[in-house]
């Protein structure tokens, strides 16, 4: 199922060579042959700084176009891609680099040269059982983890995938999401690559793109588009074109992915464009993105779809109709990234937790719940331990406790509930909390609110009820 | 009339940011004063407070970003 991953990547190029692979912001198109050239000589350029088959090279890189023919620069020389979030603050970057310990670090966007000749033969030293990838994403103990991935579950997973998405040569996705991240590579990048499709690269989102968003995807008749729920609620907003849903009458699909996708968001979103919202469901550690629903049933089901022929579905029961969602794939991690090598997921007759509670009902998955103690903010992972070390070092902070509380927007808020030293001074402590957050947390995992808290709700073994307080201050925020 | 629009503005800024130092003509989305769900709750906020509805023009006009080119905004359509 992973060993024909290159014989499948190989084709994908021979196939499609002369058609276009990617749409850059500029206006410049480039064919698969061309994309593969550019890649090549990436690969030659580096070989040429000493990095060998088996060696990583990270990219601290922004979006851009040189993106994909980095990663893919790995396959043609069998590297292993590491790439890094840019916006991580240098501590968190030089953590991972320390723990990936890359042979290169590139720092330059690559650029792309339209003019270099397209080789005859399409080659990757890639091995198929090797690793190929690292993707970091928080970790429970608040560093990031990195997580491992083998060409060959890479490619596997994002075929089917694509296939369940529906996704073909006539499929043109608009880009948005951070390439370093899961869903920025396999749902957005390698998913499509692996259809015959083009990628059309949009500006990365933010408050200017969002008031000008589907400018770009109208010129370019785009018609698959991937967002995150967040970045799905924020266009339905803002939207003040009353005869958007015409003009976007040509795009097909619209997935989300990366977050909780609510009713709400759901809703606003279809009624403004037209659109059904088509909720995915992923886990990096299994080999990205492995649900998604058809068009038809997102107008009127809360659920993330059907799965990929591949996985093996357990939820183990611990009420009548939901429990914890365990997955067997062949197309698991090899490990997460340690000083001591590569540490092997945790399986149990095949099967990995999820620790996500769910529903599997008709062939249908809904996902209903968490059993982990991470935040999920607009699609990013976020380690409550790492915010509530760096707060506790405040010396007015007798104790923190930080949750995620939901939030109609970002699917859940960061809330951090301080216990002061004296109550006396509690809302100068909020002050002087926001600033030392603003110093010292990179701005995804600074809190959104602060909530002084007099008692913490506390087990009789003295951890504080997380529960308890995500219900109690999930009630104040709600009513204001 | 513009004067009490552009207060309020800084009102609301300070409300997000307790301490912030803003400028009429800065570019708050520059400054990184407020992300992607901040510029949502402005723009409705703006809508309920003065009564009245930005349009895409006014959502794709440069002076959407900083207090003053807000306030004119507003003022033009009250």
């Amino acid at each position: 199922m992973t060993d024909n991953a290159l014989a499948i990547l190989k084709k994908r190029f021979a196939d499609s060579r002369d058609e276009i692979l990617l749409s850059t912001l500029d206006g410049e198109d480039f064919t698969y042959g061309q994309i593969y050239a550019n890649a090549k000589k990436l690969a030659d350029d580096w070989r040429g700084q000493g990095v060998l088959k088996g060696d990583t090279v990270a990219f601290v890189l922004p979006n851009c176009p040189g993106y994909l023919s980095a990663y893919l620069a790995c396959a043609i020389g069998g590297f292993v891609a590491n790439p890094v979030v840019f916006e991580l603050l240098d501590e968190s970057i030089n953590y991972i680099l320390d723990l990936a310990q890359p042979k290169l670090v590139v720092r330059d966007a690559p650029g792309l040269d339209a003019t270099l000749p397209v080789p005859d033969d399409f080659s990757f030293d890639a091995e198929p059982d090797k690793a190929f990838v690292n993707i970091f994403s928080s970790g429970t103990t608040g560093n990031p983890k990195g997580i491992c991935h083998s060409f060959g579950s890479i490619i596997g997973n994002a075929g089917s995938f694509a296939r369940l998405s529906g996704m073909n040569e006539k499929t043109r996705l608009y880009h948005v999401l951070p390439m370093a991240y899961m869903a920025g590579f396999q749902n957005t990048l390698i998913c499509p690559l692996l259809a015959g499709g083009r990628i059309v690269l949009g500006p990365g989102f933010s408050p200017a793109s969002a008031i000008d968003f589907w400018r770009r995807p109208i010129e370019q008749k785009v018609n698959f588009l991937i967002l995150t729920p967040s970045v799905a609620s924020a266009l339905s907003r803002l939207n003040r074109d009353p005869d958007i849903a015409e003009k976007i009458a040509d795009i097909e699909q619209v997935q989300t992915t990366a977050g909780q996708l609510t009713s709400g968001i759901r809703q606003q979103f279809l009624e403004t464009f037209g659109k059904p919202l088509q909720d995915c469901y992923g886990v990096t550690e299994l080999g990205g993105p492995f649900t998604t629903q058809s068009a038809k049933d997102a107008r009127d089901e809360d659920n993330v779809g059907r799965v990929i022929p591949e996985m093996e579905i357990s939820v183990l029961s611990s009420t009548a109709s939901e429990g914890e969602l365990w997955i067997k794939t062949p197309f698991v991690m090899l490990g997460y990234l340690t000083k001591q090598g590569l540490e092997p997921p945790v399986l149990s007759d095949g099967f990995m937790a999820t620790g996500d509670v769910a529903e599997f009902k008709g062939g249908k998955l809904a996902i209903t719940g968490r059993t982990k103690d991470m935040i999920i903010k607009g699609g990013i992972n976020v380690a409550p331990i790492a915010i509530e070390n760096t707060i506790s070092k405040i010396a007015d902070v007798k104790d923190v406790a930080v949750i995620g509380v939901k939030h109609e927007f970002w699917g859940e808020i960061i809330v951090a509930c301080i216990q002061p030293q004296s109550m006396d001074n509690a809302n100068a402590l909020k002050l002087s909390v926001q600033n030392h957050c603003a110093k010292n947390l990179a701005a995804i995992h600074r809190p959104d609110h602060i909530a002084i808290v007099e008692v913490f709700p506390r087990a009789l073994n003295g951890k504080i009820q997380k529960h308890v307080l995500r219900q109690e201050i999930g009630a104040k925020l709600k009513a204001g | 009339m513009t004067q009490q629009i552009t207060e309020w503005l800084f009102d609301w800024f300070e409300s997000r940011v307790p301490g912030l130092e803003l400028k009429v003509d800065e570019n708050y989305i520059d400054k990184g004063v407020i992300d992607s769900f901040g510029i949502i709750e402005l723009v409705e906020s703006i809508e309920t407070q003065f009564s009245i509805r930005l349009d895409q023009n006014d959502l794709q006009s440069l002076e959407l970003f900083s207090v003053g080119g807000l306030a004119a905004i507003i003022a033009r359509k009250q």
